[in-house]
């Protein structure tokens, strides 16, 4: 057992922030080279016409999930060391609509406009700077709204826990959802190009 | 066959597999490797070891687990007052060297234990407690050595005895080192010095 190596001092704060920097730019690179530099790209997800996005998403939480419970079975990580977000639901759905509309608005989620603005994109650019001004305003804002924030508490919970399954019959309902998914993007696809 | 569908193949045969499993076992504890290091006493640092390594500017969080009224009465420098709960809940870094201590040191033994079996490699707990620190850094009781090393070692100790507000007690019918005011309330013990005396002669000797 010797993962996540961070949790186990293999490294550092700085030898961190050195693989985040690196995997950003890996990160930043394939978003690219997938196409999604263009809002154009990410908005046809919304009228269903490109759904590459959704695949993509759903591909890398299959991935993460089957080589996590994969990894933890044969005891080269800790699960109870990898970092889980606590959940905060009535915001976090709040912030989740912000950035639905966000992303529908502008075109770009967060990650997708730094893409675009490092290949030079206008609307990347615009997009960044309001992330930021939002960033700002939330923090200015935090003293009157911290409370709120906070609220609606459901600690570090996890699907398996809500639905009250073990981690494998999880990962075989998300998988069999993910499946679904695919061939109904691809169907949908079809069926919208040829109209 | 297409790649699509030897994708698809190979991730359902894994999430079958992973649903036939349940959940992963969770490592278990290893009991022969934290005797190991009880053994050959690895558990614990000693006062003067982590005065030393404070004092040198080593990067040590400190974890006092007394009650906060005994913490806000007095404690080691930087030290941070934390319960059990909050110690085991997220209270430190896997990648941080932390030295735990309470007041005897049963309470910290329980809570280096508690962590070890949680994966916490670089965890030590004060040996005696913060009595033992006291003992030994904050008013230690210090022969006087007149040898050259014995002078040293008596002025390092009275340093990090000053350096972490302690005010050494130092036994000397010599005035090699100057005495502290403690010491002049304090008739100084006949028996040591006897015995340093001793000790100073056959130093002497051997020169």
């Amino acid at each position: 057992m010797n993962a996540p190596f961070y949790q186990f001092g293999l490294f550092g704060n700085e030898t961190a922030l050195l693989f985040a920097v690196v995997i950003g730019i890996g990160f930043g690179f394939f978003l690219e080279q997938a196409g999604f530099g263009s809002s154009v790209k990410l908005a046809q997800q919304f009228y269903f016409r490109d759904l590459t996005v959704f695949k993509v998403m759903f591909t890398a939480i299959i991935t993460a999930m089957l080589g996590l419970f994969w990894f933890s079975w044969f005891g080269l990580i800790d699960l109870s060391l990898v970092g889980v977000l606590p959940t905060f639901l009535i915001p976090q759905l709040v912030g989740g609509l912000v950035f639905g509309v966000g992303f529908v608005m502008g075109g770009y989620c967060p990650g997708t406009c730094c893409v675009a603005s490092v290949t030079g994109k206008m609307d990347g650019w615009i997009h960044l700077l309001g992330m930021f001004a939002g960033i700002l305003l939330f923090g200015e804002l935090f003293p009157l709204i911290g409370d709120w924030c906070s609220s609606t508490s459901m600690g570090e919970i996890t699907l398996s826990q809500v639905l009250h399954l073990s981690h494998g019959t999880t990962v075989l309902l998300i998988v069999l959802v993910a499946l679904a998914g695919f061939w109904g993007a691809e169907n949908l696809e079809k069926r919208l190009r040829t109209e | 066959m297409t790649l699509n569908k030897l994708l698809v193949g190979i991730v359902l045969v894994l999430s079958l597999l992973a649903a036939s499993i349940g959940t992963p076992q969770q490592s278990e504890v290893n009991v022969p490797e934290i005797a190991a290091l009880i053994e050959s006493e690895q558990d614990h640092i000693t006062p003067l070891e982590l005065a030393e390594q404070l004092y040198a500017g080593k990067k040590i969080r400190l974890i006092d687990l007394r009650d906060s009224s005994l913490h806000a009465l007095n404690t080691i420098a930087d030290a941070e007052n934390m319960t059990l709960q909050e110690l085991l809940n997220g209270g430190i870094k896997r990648n941080e060297v932390v030295v735990l201590y309470s007041e005897g040191g049963i309470h910290a033994s329980q809570a280096w234990m508690l962590l070890k079996m949680k994966y916490y490699d670089s965890v030590y707990t004060l040996l005696g407690g913060f009595a033992g620190w006291k003992e030994e850094i904050l008013y230690p009781t210090l022969k006087i050595d007149s040898t050259y090393g014995g002078i040293n070692y008596i002025r390092r100790r009275k340093a990090l005895s000053y350096f972490f507000g302690g005010e050494p007690n130092i036994l000397s019918a010599e005035t090699a080192l100057p005495k502290t005011a403690r010491q002049k309330q304090q008739p100084p013990n006949p028996i040591p010095l006897i015995k340093f005396q001793k000790e100073e002669e056959k130093l002497r000797d051997q020169c």
